[in-house]
C-alpha cells in the first residue's frame, strides 16, 4: 500500500514538474467550460425556463458537471497504449506491483491536482460571472454526492483503461480514445442534464454506464432526487463497475497474450 | 511545382498502401470515423429537437452549419491531422533534423506527409446529412452560390491549417505541451456554433476567436444567403493572414530548434 501511495505522490509532483502540459489541460478544460457556459446562457431564457430548467439551474448544473468531470475523467491511464505500443509495459510487469493499481494510484494524484485548480477556476468564474450558484448545505446529500462521485471515479478507470488496452492489436489508440471521450461526454450529461432529451432517449441513456459518471452525481448534489432515482442509480453504478472490472481484466490477460513486448 | 506534386502523389500511394498493410488500424480508424462522424450530428439533432431558432438561425440553418463543419473536420483530419500531432514529437526527440536536410520545403513535408483516409469518412456522413437537409427542408440553393460556399470553406479549411500550425510550432520551445492538440480539437469544436453567439457572448471573445469564425460559420451563411457573396474576399484576405503568420510564426521558432545529439 506504501508503494502505492509514494506513486500518488510522485504524479502530484510530476505535474507540478511540468506546469506548461498541465496549464495547457486546465486551458482546455475552462475553454470547454466557458463555450458550454455561453451556449446555455443564450439557449436559456433569462426570465422563464428552457425544457424546466430556469437559467440559474442550468448553469448551477453546467458548473457543477465541470467539476464532477474533473474528479471522474481526469486520468492518466491514456498513457497505456502508448506504453503498450513501445514496450515500455515490459518495465512494470517485471516489478512488483500491479500495472492496473499503479495506474490507479497515478490516477488518484492526477486528479488530486486537478480537483484542487477546478476549485479555484470554479470559484473564479461563478465569482467573475456573478453566477447564482447553489450551495448544498445538507450533508447527507453531500455524502451521497461524494460517494456516488467516487464510485463514478473508479467505474471511469475501468472503462479508460478498457479503451487503453487497444494497444495491444493496435498503435492507433489515440483517435479512437478521443472521440470515445467525445461521445461520453455527451451520453454522460457533461454539456446539459439529460432529462432535456426526448423521454425515450433519456431512459435508454440512463440504462448506460456513462449517465452514472456525471448528470447522476450532479443531480444528487442538487438534491434533485428522490428514493427511487437514487437507489437506481447507485445500482446501475455498481453493476457497472462489476461488468467493467470483469471486461477489463479478460481484456487484459488476453492483450497480455498477444503482447509482443517490443524492445526486448 | 512539378516535384511537389510528384511528391503528394508518393505521399497518397504510400500512405494507401500503409492503410490496406495495417488491417486493425484500417478497422480502427473507420469505426472511429463512423461513430465520430454520427454521433456529431446525432448530438445537435437531438440538442436542437426541442429548439427552432438559436442566435437567428434556424434548427434547419444550424444542422447544415453542423453537416458543412463534419464536411471540413474530415478533409481536415484526412490531409493535415496526423501530422500536425505529430510537430510535438519531432521537437522533443530533434527529429525536425531530417525535414530540414530535405531538398524540399520543410513545411510542405511535415504538414502533408500522412494521410488519414479513414477521416474521409466522416466527410461522407457530412455531406450525404447535407443532401438529406436540402431535400427535406426543401433549402433553396443556386449553383453559384454553392460553388461560393465550396470555395469560402475550402479557404476556412487553409485558415483552420494555418490557426493548428502555428499553435503547434509553439512546441519547437515547449516539446511537453503535446495535449495542445487537444486544446486546438475543443477550439475547433466552436466552429460548429453560428458566429452570432460568439458575438453575443463578449465583444473581446469575439476578438479571439474571430478567425475561427470563417472555418464554418460563414461559409455555412454564404451558402444560406444570410451573408453576400462578396464575403469571399474578406474569406480569402483572413486565410492569407493566417497562412502569412504561421509560416512567419514557423521560421522565427526554428531559430530556437536546437535539435538533438547532432
Amino acid at each position: 500500500m506504501k508503494k502505492y501511495w509514494q506513486i500518488t505522490k510522485n504524479t502530484w509532483d510530476e505535474t507540478l514538474t511540468y506546469r506548461t502540459s498541465f496549464i495547457v489541460y486546465r486551458l482546455r478544460e475552462l475553454l470547454q467550460l466557458v463555450a458550454t457556459y455561453f451556449l446555455w446562457l443564450f439557449v436559456v431564457p433569462a426570465h422563464g425556463s428552457f425544457l424546466g430548467y430556469t437559467q440559474a439551474m442550468m448553469l448551477t448544473y453546467v458548473i457543477g458537471s465541470a467539476f464532477v468531470s474533473d474528479i471522474v475523467f481526469s486520468s492518466r491511464t491514456s498513457a497505456i497504449a502508448g506504453e503498450i505500443n513501445e514496450g515500455v509495459l515490459n518495465n512494470f510487469l517485471v516489478r512488483p506491483l500491479s500495472y492496473l493499481r499503479y495506474y490507479f494510484a497515478r490516477d488518484l494524484g492526477d486528479k488530486a491536482m486537478n480537483v484542487t485548480f477546478s476549485l479555484i477556476e470554479l470559484s473564479l468564474i461563478v465569482i467573475i460571472f456573478h453566477i447564482p450558484f447553489y450551495l448544498q448545505h445538507n450533508l447527507v446529500t453531500i455524502l451521497l454526492f461524494f460517494i456516488t462521485t467516487f464510485l463514478a471515479m473508479v467505474l471511469n478507470f475501468f472503462i479508460s483503461v478498457l479503451i487503453s488496452l487497444i494497444g495491444f492489436w493496435s498503435n492507433e489508440g489515440w483517435g479512437p480514445r478521443f472521440i470515445f471521450y467525445s461521445v461520453i461526454g455527451f451520453l454522460s450529461g457533461g454539456m446539459f442534464p439529460l432529462d432535456i432529451l426526448p423521454r425515450p432517449i433519456f431512459t435508454i441513456f440512463q440504462l448506460l454506464p456513462f449517465s452514472s459518471l456525471s448528470y447522476f452525481p450532479v443531480k444528487i448534489y442538487l438534491g434533485q432526487f428522490d428514493g427511487v432515482f437514487l437507489l437506481r442509480g447507485e445500482v446501475t453504478l455498481v453493476v457497472w463497475i462489476a461488468i467493467m472490472y470483469v471486461v477489463t481484466m479478460k481484456v487484459w490477460n488476453k492483450g497480455l497474450h498477444a503482447y509482443t513486448a517490443q524492445g526486448i | 511545382m512539378k516535384l511537389y506534386l510528384k511528391t503528394y502523389w508518393r505521399f497518397l500511394v504510400v500512405n494507401l498502401a500503409e492503410f490496406h498493410a495495417y488491417r486493425m488500424n484500417l478497422i480502427n480508424t473507420l469505426i472511429s470515423s463512423l461513430t465520430w462522424g454520427i454521433f456529431s450530428i446525432i448530438g445537435p439533432l437531438l440538442l436542437t429537437s426541442r429548439v427552432s431558432i438559436v442566435a437567428g438561425w434556424k434548427r434547419e440553418d444550424l444542422l447544415i452549419l453542423v453537416a458543412a463543419q463534419s464536411v471540413l473536420v474530415g478533409i481536415y483530419d484526412c490531409i493535415f491531422g496526423r501530422n500536425l500531432n505529430l510537430l510535438p514529437r519531432y521537437s522533443e526527440l530533434g527529429q525536425l533534423d531530417s525535414f530540414l536536410l530535405k531538398p524540399i520545403n520543410e513545411q510542405f513535408f511535415i504538414s502533408l506527409q500522412k494521410i488519414n483516409y479513414g477521416s474521409l469518412l466522416r466527410s461522407l456522413i457530412g455531406v450525404l446529412f447535407f443532401l438529406y437537409l436540402v431535400f427535406s427542408y426543401k433549402t433553396q440553393l443556386t449553383i453559384s452560390g454553392l460553388f461560393i460556399a465550396g470555395l469560402s470553406l475550402l479557404m476556412g479549411l487553409l485558415t483552420l491549417y494555418g490557426i493548428w500550425f502555428m499553435a503547434m510550432t509553439l512546441t519547437v520551445w515547449f516539446p511537453r505541451i503535446s495535449n495542445i492538440s487537444d486544446l486546438l480539437y475543443t477550439l475547433r469544436g466552436i466552429t460548429r456554433y453560428p458566429e452570432q453567439i460568439i458575438r453575443e457572448v463578449s465583444i473581446y471573445v469575439f476578438i479571439l476567436f474571430f478567425p475561427l469564425t470563417f472555418v464554418a460559420s460563414r461559409p455555412s451563411a454564404i451558402l444560406l444567403q444570410k451573408l453576400g457573396t462578396d464575403q469571399i474576399f474578406l474569406c480569402f484576405g483572413v486565410m492569407v493572414v493566417v497562412l502569412f503568420l504561421s509560416r512567419k510564426f514557423w521560421l522565427y521558432a526554428l531559430r530556437s530548434y536546437t535539435s538533438a545529439s547532432s
